[in-house]
């Protein structure tokens, strides 16, 4: 059913997109390109219009009245659509076939992971949480409590509200699967655009789906993949811009650029980056200029309602960018993830991110280095790239604002407006050294030996998520097996607020002392320590963090390190609940009454 | 892509040569991560059904 309903969710983004993409893109995009753009102007759409209903009335009969309004709305452009579906291209050539199978595989299993239980870190801590916040309190609404998180923008977010009031979990899982799906197809119709052949294009697609933490990201509600989607679409029509210049053309590149700047505030880079790409394709033709003005301002209308709300309720339009209130964001372990990283370590920086990504960076998001391998190689064949000048400037200026500006993490996943342009290259020259290597027996062998290694070692990655996700998935083991007793998934504390959620009685509240807020929890009744005496009920039950499964040793055996009460940082409070029995323990959690704490050891403020 | 013999050989020597020394240059950097990596599936193992 969720994947039902998050397929008819991605119709009704098409049906609804596709007549102003018809009307502003024309003849200048292929079918193909119309579809994919279609999803991504009905997903910007659709933000609104659930954001519209939810601030009057959020819940499951709501939201099925909206998606059931905007399917029949979609219904006349679902039939544009099927009388002009695109077909898929190269299907004659057997390698096509077998890159495409892959594709296949790589697609749905994204798509089923999305419906094992969340236990991403984002996904608990807001993506999900927050979602489930609005829905407990019945509309969509700005909670200032819960800190900076609630300010971003929602294009994602909205979209798993509606799912998670319709199907929970699963559906709002679901659509970021979806979504690699239309990043992948984003990413192979840029390499049409750039003049590549079929056989590159699926490369192209196989390579983005393969991406380690593109698999992670695509079983979870985490919104990454949207960027690389819609920048993916951007760049396309830019390249289609260039070739055949139009205000409409321009309008649509700026609707597409608002999108994505809905999903995440990243996309101003993206956007900069695009400005300067098309710097060389408007000298000596100063009659384009009034294109960029509107395509810029298109952008602003889109992104609009957010900027409104954030200004209204903080003074800064782009809060929590340039401002954050939240007393982590200024502390000193997050600034450290925040380097300015200058010359010559920002070059360093593209090897290292894919060859020792343990060293100052977080890790094997990419898996097997197969992008930095490839995609240098696209120089092979350089001359049959089309419009590489405009796709190679965008890389580049984003690359080096994420690697100048201090507010964007270092972090690989800043980088998923990229990936398609990535993606494109390393599939050229993939391509372009086969072709090189396929005369000489010895070549040819030498690159089927590297690249089975390379191979092999992604689908070990791949199948390690596979094999822990799927059978959750399928139900084949039980949520409180799955989240309990899975090596890393800590932060859940699935048993605990299993146990809030039954014992929690109407109009009470609980104390969060948890090492950050899960999704599994009851939302609308939690509080933090700063909410103590402000003049609501107090807690009445206290959920504590009590352990940390560390693998930092030369065996990676599990080892349960105590932290009881570490989120507290109040030693009184510490030493009051080190003596009271627990009333549940739960796996990393426990539940103390909150009563006998704070009458026994503790004030309420946490004061003797 | 349009080469002359000589030309498509030393492409594709460059392009063999790049591609190992990248694959080589990950692999000793991240011999201990894999060592560790493969404990870890032995730990993981047993909680596959």
């Amino acid at each position: 059913m969720s994947i039902l309903l998050a397929s008819a969710l991605y119709a009704c983004w098409a049906g609804l997109g596709i007549w102003p993409v018809r009307w502003l893109a024309g003849d200048r995009l292929s079918p193909g390109e119309r579809l994919a753009c279609a999803f991504a102007v009905g997903m910007t759409v659709m933000q609104y219009a659930i954001w519209g209903v939810g601030a009057v009335r959020y819940d499951a009969v709501s939201m099925a009245v909206l998606l059931a309004a905007t399917g029949i709305a979609a219904v006349p452009g679902l039939i544009v659509l099927w009388r002009q579906c695109p077909r898929l291209v190269g299907l004659d050539d057997p390698v096509v076939v077998a890159v495409a199978l892959l594709v296949m595989v790589l697609g749905v299993h994204g798509v089923i992971d999305g419906l094992a239980p969340p236990s991403d870190y984002d996904t608990l801590l807001y993506h999900l949480s927050l979602p489930r916040l609005d829905l407990e309190l019945g509309r969509i609404a700005l909670d200032p409590q819960r800190g900076d998180l609630e300010f971003f923008p929602q294009l994602n977010g909205m979209q798993a509200r509606l799912m998670l009031a319709l199907t929970g979990y699963a559906g709002a899982q679901v659509i970021q699967g979806l979504m690699a799906i239309l990043a992948a197809a984003g990413s192979a119709l840029l390499v049409l655009r750039m003049g590549g052949r079929s056989r590159t294009a699926w490369l192209a697609a196989l390579f983005f789906l393969a991406v380690r933490t593109v698999v992670w990201e695509s079983g979870s509600a985490m919104i990454d993949i949207s960027l690389a989607a819609f920048g993916a679409l951007v760049l396309m029509v830019v390249l289609a811009w260039s070739e055949r210049p139009s205000v409409a053309l321009a309008a649509l590149g700026g609707v597409l650029l608002g999108g994505m700047m809905c999903a995440k505030y990243t996309a101003v880079l993206f956007a900069l980056a695009t400005a300067v790409a098309l710097l060389p394709a408007m000298r000596g033709r100063r009659h384009l200029v009034p294109h960029l003005v509107i395509a810029a301002f298109v952008v602003l209308v889109v992104v609009l309602p957010y900027l409104l709300r954030n200004g209204l309720a903080t003074g800064n339009p782009l809060f929590p960018m340039l401002g954050s209130r939240d007393a982590y964001a200024s502390s000193e372990g997050f600034a450290a993830s925040r380097l300015v990283l200058l010359f010559p370590d920002a070059v360093r920086a593209l090897w290292k991110i894919f060859v020792s990504p343990n060293d100052g960076f977080d890790g094997q998001q990419f898996g097997a280095p197969y992008l930095l391998m490839f995609a240098p190689l696209a120089a092979l064949c350089w001359r049959d790239i089309r419009g590489k000048a405009p796709v190679l400037t965008a890389f580049a200026v984003f690359y080096g604002l994420w690697v100048l500006f201090p507010f964007t993490f270092k972090q690989a996943r800043f980088l998923f407006p990229l990936f398609p342009v990535m993606c494109a290259l390393a599939a050229f020259g993939a391509t372009a050294l086969w072709d090189a290597v396929a005369p000489t027996r010895a070549f040819r062998f030498a690159f089927a030996a590297v690249v089975v290694v390379v191979a092999a070692n992604q689908a070990a990655f791949i199948s390690v998520y596979g094999l822990l996700r799927v059978p959750a998935a399928l139900g084949r083991v039980a949520p409180e097996t799955y989240l309990t007793t899975t090596p890393t998934f800590d932060h859940t504390h699935y048993d605990t607020c299993r146990w809030l959620e039954t014992n929690l009685r109407p109009g009470e509240r609980w104390l969060d002392l948890l090492d950050m807020p899960s999704f599994y929890c009851p939302q609308a009744s939690r509080m933090d320590l700063a909410a103590l005496g402000d003049g609501g009920p107090p807690p009445r039950w206290i959920a504590v963090v009590t352990a940390m499964e560390r693998r930092g040793n030369a065996a990676a055996a599990p080892r349960l390190e105590a932290m009881l009460g570490s989120a507290t940082r109040n030693p009184v409070l510490n030493k009051a609940l080190s003596e009271e029995p627990a009333v549940f323990t739960g796996s990393r959690s426990a539940i103390y009454d909150a009563g006998t704490v704070f009458a026994r050891r503790a004030a309420p403020d946490g004061r003797p | 892509m349009n080469m002359n013999n000589k030309s498509q050989r030393r492409a594709a020597f460059l392009g063999l040569g790049w591609i190992i020394c990248v694959l080589v240059s990950y692999y000793a950097a991240n011999l201990d991560y894999y060592r560790i990596k493969l404990a870890t599936f032995a730990h993981i193992v047993p909680f596959l059904p």
